[in-house]
């Protein structure tokens, strides 16, 4: 008997975004933009301005992030490895000539997690004939369960993976670096240098 | 074994169940490394905030690495009590179920079990990863930013210790002044003793009166 919490545990969005690095990388990296900043407010043992400051530094590295990881990930590294893959490591492997492009693999893999019946009534619906070749399309109308092509999946989920690494731990720092303070200035939390010195008495710790 | 079998292992593996902990714990190790070395390759900072600031990250990422996992291996630990309950009928068709209590057995029955046996599998599968997740979630929420305000600080503070000012420098520092001379207006008695006209400063012995 599946219990009401294993029911939810089993939630196909969920189980999407476990699989997924991309969505679980991102539900993580907002997470961080909350939790970080968070305790660092609730934080007694630091004066106000500096707890403000280390917040919101914080708050901008990680949403950094986030637009690093938009922009480069997906369209860059997920569908780098696809055509890469395809094109030259394992060209020779069936499993890859099956799909013409990384979106069309997605919208198998959105097809075949729904059960054969509703399949059926999709493609007839949406008109997908042409969009699959004939060997997927013939296995999305009659297979109950289709294949994972798991080849596939981990070579796109491999690809996310180095784009999250080189995107969040060597790109966004950098650019970080050279939106950040900008950005703290514009908010006020940051003043400019030369202010600065003059009013050195009352000054943030941005050691925090 | 070529690099592109390799290669190949390792998506096929990943294709088969990719853990949620594998991205953020890549992520994890390789920021451990880089923001620390780009904090301390800045050139506009002061060496010794730029030491402070790249132990702090380093730190943090280093705690951040075991938690995710533990975290996530911690919450899939539970699967095996969520999932007890699970069986093969919960995956067979009515009529399928009716056919075994009558004692039919048939090829299409035997597949239906064999399909059913492997639902309970991806089930079980499905419920341990967002399980992890969901552990990972945690971690990056509460766990790992309150394990680094409570330890980081103590720990930075013991690694880089704090110069102890010395007592001369204490000393010239609560006694720094700037001399400026009082001016006083004494109207128009211009015989009135003026008290304040002395430019040194009014601390310490002073010899032969003012």
């Amino acid at each position: 008997m599946i219990g009401p919490l294993t029911k939810a545990l089993t939630n196909p969005t969920l189980t999407s975004i476990s699989q997924n690095t991309n969505a679980s990388v991102a539900t993580e990296t907002v997470l961080k933009s909350i939790g970080r900043p968070g305790f660092i407010l609730i934080d007694k043992d630091i004066d106000s301005d500096t707890k403000k400051y280390a917040a919101a530094k914080e708050f901008l590295y990680q949403a950094t992030c986030l637009l690093v990881y938009a922009a480069l990930v997906v369209p860059v590294f997920k569908r780098g490895a696809f055509k890469l893959a395809k094109n030259k490591i394992f060209k020779n492997s069936p499993e890859f000539q099956k799909f013409r492009s990384l979106k069309n693999y997605e919208s198998y893999r959105k097809y075949s997690a729904k059960s054969l019946d509703t399949r059926k009534i999709l493609l007839q619906q949406h008109k997908l004939q042409d969009k699959f070749t004939p060997e997927i399309e013939q296995e999305l109308l009659t297979a109950e369960k289709p294949n994972n092509y798991d080849l596939v999946k981990g070579t796109i989920e491999l690809g996310s993976i180095t784009g999250s690494v080189l995107g969040l731990a060597v790109l966004a720092p950098q650019l970080s670096h050279a939106v950040i303070h900008p950005a703290l200035r514009f908010i006020g939390l940051e003043k400019k240098k030369e202010h600065k010195q003059n009013n050195q008495q009352k000054s943030i710790n941005t050691k925090a | 074994m070529t690099l592109a079998d390799k290669l190949k292992n390792i998506c096929l593996s990943l294709g088969k169940n990719n853990k949620p902990t594998y991205a953020v714990i890549a992520i994890a190790s390789v920021k451990g490394i880089c923001r620390p070395a780009f904090t301390m390759m800045d050139k506009t900072e002061k060496p010794e905030t730029k030491k402070y600031t790249a132990l702090r990250e380093g730190l943090t990422e280093l705690i951040a690495i075991p938690v995710y996992w533990a975290s996530g291996e911690f919450a899939g630990y539970f699967s095996k009590y969520l999932t007890k309950g699970i069986t093969e009928g919960d995956f067979l068709p009515n009529k399928v179920k009716e056919d075994i209590k009558n004692g039919i057995t048939n090829e299409s029955i035997k597949k239906s079990i064999k399909n059913a046996a492997e639902r309970v599998n991806e089930t079980k599968l499905k419920v341990t990863n967002n399980l992890r997740l969901a552990g990972v979630c945690t971690a990056a929420l509460f766990v790992i930013p309150a394990v680094c305000s409570i330890a980081i600080k103590p720990i930075v503070n013991k690694i880089i210790k704090q110069p102890k000012k010395s007592i001369k420098e204490d000393i010239a520092t609560k006694t720094k002044f700037t001399v400026q001379p009082k001016i006083v207006n004494f109207g128009s008695n211009i015989y009135k003793y003026n008290q304040n006209r002395t430019t040194r400063p009014h601390i310490g012995l002073r010899v032969g009166g003012l």
